[in-house]
């Protein structure tokens, strides 16, 4: 912001004119009041981001509380079974430590904010927002997002076993559509403390802006949920061209006592990344559940929103890629045995039967010069080992992986 | 939590062209105001030690501070610092029986209705319900909820323990003097021992009078329960610490 108004030109000149006196004071009102607009929004922009700040802490507290629960099971664990010879070192790709490219020609995407390595896209396709040349976000008019809400003591609705849902405030909420991570939906649902509520569920229903895309096809879905792992996501269904409402088919599912198969809601959801052979869709139906609440001046307070939520169109090539994790013991008084076949995770809502896209291969040495099959005794005194792995995209399925474990027996070093 | 202030400005657009020449009281209105507003404007910005006032400065560098290394208390913010985080934990029942399978206490009649129960007292001994035994241990909390219908009213109808933590006992009570048509309580226990408990649903426990009632229990959940206290965890003292010590428990393990 700059001011308007300008220093008295008339200082040596005498007896200034009306105009300009009233100028002047029209001047000194426009500059005062503009900034009082910015001081108000620069408060406003202050403590809301502050409460984004706070909300994640007190989550990553919740996270980092169990975690030391389960690292200390595990330790309880592992000191009362006897170590014997078999191991298994862990790669995740929550960071490139251990890591390099292996064809140059031949990148992969390391995502570190998802741990997820795959292909690099060539193109992505936004259905839902676009940035301009200025770093704007810029939704369409036509891209209608709505929520709708309900609580674990609502009644459930006539002949249904869902309960009776109501509708919400919808302000701010095209801040968890509009591709900005900067911006965030948050909202609070709060309940008297003798409520009985544990759990708010909601829909959030999203009809993509048709008339701007130049077709409706999508392969990739991003959901990043706010507050971070806490959230529980039930199911994403989308709409084709038809009325009929499809599950989204990496969207994990299992078999229920009656043989159907049912969503499997994802708990304490961090950010999420869905990946499915491309589908047109027109609508696209979003589940999720907040069990957690906050406890304060008497009230039950359900935080939950998005901070971003990106569907997408996006092209791989065909073309293979590669990197190459090193696996070291050195450190240590042990060497490598043997090395079998890495084995791998894939994230959840990616495509589960990738063994045609995956490979692995051995080396010895840093400069790949030599492959080795998995699972051969090694009688030399090797400490680091070194896997190329190669991601290839097949028909429509592209690989993505979570993490890799290989598994390997040691010896020591003057075995 | 706060109500967000919204600042606005004194000085008004008082010198309309239509209107003739500006009096003098006008013209010092309007200095006053001008200083006024400059003078506001200066403490929302730097803010003002006489009133109390924080200031945008102060508070940004506050809330910096007590994320980075918590020197400070946060400045500025709409929700909360400190507070509890809760969750009942619906995947870890806790493992009882179906309510007419509980253990009766003089001569309560438990039967089925619809989904639910109908508890009913005869009113000849007090206290008369149900129970069931349960084994605890030190640092749980058990949350029971219950959907509840009274046709007639109700007097001093009690859930929870009467011997949790060594006897100590934990009951809620509730008397209703009109009918309901199912509404939902929920209670907590805070387990500080290793033993045995009874846990209870009374039809009256203590009442004013004794007589015959009824009360029916359309759902019962009970449940594990998880509570957190949190309050602002700066990143360099304690998160730092934390992630620290669980990097030393894996090499540990890697060993």
């Amino acid at each position: 912001m700059l001011p308007i108004t300008t220093k008295n030109p008339n200082l040596y000149k005498g007896p200034g004119s009306s105009t300009e006196f009233n100028q002047l004071r029209n001047d000194i009102q426009t500059d005062l009041t503009n900034l009082f607009h910015v001081a108000n929004k620069h408060e406003s922009k202050i403590k809301e981001n502050m409460d984004v700040i706070l909300r994640e802490n007190f989550f990553m507290q919740n996270r980092i509380e169990k975690l030391e629960r389960k690292l200390s099971e595990l330790q309880a664990e592992t000191t009362a079974k006897e170590l014997g010879t078999d191991s298994k070192m862990l790669r995740s790709f929550y960071h490139v430590e251990g890591m390099k490219d292996g064809d140059s020609k031949k990148p992969v995407n390391v995502d570190i904010v998802r741990g997820i390595v795959s292909p690099v896209p060539t193109k992505k396709h936004s259905k839902l927002s676009y940035r301009n040349d200025n770093g704007e976000y810029i939704l369409p008019r036509s891209l209608n997002v709505a929520v709708i809400e309900t609580n674990d003591t609502q009644p459930f609705a006539e002949n249904s076993s869902e309960r009776v849902y109501y509708s919400i405030d919808q302000t701010g909420l095209e801040k968890a559509v509009d591709g900005d991570k900067d911006s965030f939906w948050v909202r609070t649902s709060s309940f008297p403390e003798n409520s009985g509520v544990t759990e708010v569920s909601a829909i959030m229903h999203i009809r993509l802006p048709m008339d701007i895309m130049n077709n409706v096809y999508i392969n990739t879905m991003l959901l990043n949920p706010y507050p971070e792992y806490s959230m529980t996501i039930l199911d994403v269904q989308y709409k084709g061209l038809g009325d009929q409402w499809h599950r989204m088919e990496t969207y994990p599912v299992e078999k229920d006592a009656k043989g159907n198969e049912v969503p499997v809601p994802i708990e304490e959801a961090g950010k999420l990344f869905f990946s499915f052979p491309r589908r047109e869709m027109t609508e696209i139906k979003i589940m999720f559940a907040q069990p957690y609440w906050f406890e304060h001046d008497n009230k039950r307070l359900f935080t939950y929103g998005f901070q971003d939520i990106k569907v997408e169109y996006r092209e791989y090539s065909t073309e293979e890629a590669e990197f190459v994790s090193t696996y070291s013991l050195e450190g240590s008084t042990r060497r490598f045995g043997s090395v079998h076949e890495p084995t791998y995770e894939v994230p959840v809502g990616c495509p589960r039967d990738i063994e045609e896209n995956v490979e692995h291969k051995l080396y010895y040495d840093a400069d790949l010069t030599e492959e080795f099959s998995f699972g051969h005794e090694i009688s030399a005194p090797i400490q680091t080992v070194y896997i190329k792995t190669i991601l290839r995209k097949v028909g429509e399925t592209v690989p993505f992986l979570k993490q890799m474990e290989l598994p390997y027996s040691h010896k020591e070093l003057d075995e | 939590m706060r109500i967000e202030k919204q600042w606005k400005p004194s000085v008004a657009r008082t010198n309309s062209r239509y209107r003739g020449v500006t009096e003098k009281i006008q013209y010092t209105n309007f200095l006053l105001e001008a200083v006024h507003d400059m003078t506001i404007l200066c403490n929302i910005m730097t803010g003002n030690e006489k009133t109390g006032m924080l200031g945008h400065e102060l508070g940004i560098e506050n809330n910096y501070l007590s994320i980075f290394n918590g020197d400070r208390d946060p400045g500025m913010y709409n929700i909360f610092t400190a507070s509890k985080l809760c969750k009942a934990e619906k995947k870890k029942p806790l493992p009882l029986p179906a309510l007419d399978k509980w253990e009766v206490v003089n001569n309560c009649t438990v039967t089925k209705k619809g989904d639910g129960f109908l508890l009913k007292s005869p009113g000849l001994l007090d206290p008369c319900g149900i129970r069931t035994p349960l084994y605890v241990m030190p640092g749980q909390v058990l949350y029971i909820r219950l959907k509840l219908k009274n046709t007639a009213p109700v007097d001093s109808f009690k859930f929870g323990s009467v011997n949790l933590n060594q006897n100590e006992g934990a009951l809620k009570s509730l008397s209703f003097s009109q009918s309901n048509d199912g509404f939902f309580v929920d209670y907590r226990l805070y387990c500080k021992h290793q033993e045995t408990i009874f846990l209870n649903l009374f039809v009256h426990h203590l009442p004013s009078s004794l007589k015959a009632q009824e009360i029916e229990v359309l759902s019962f959940e009970a449940m594990y329960f998880n509570e957190l206290d949190v309050a602002t965890m700066p990143l360099n003292h304690q998160m730092k610490s934390h992630l620290n010590q669980s990097r030393e428990t894996i090499n540990f393990l890697k060993k």
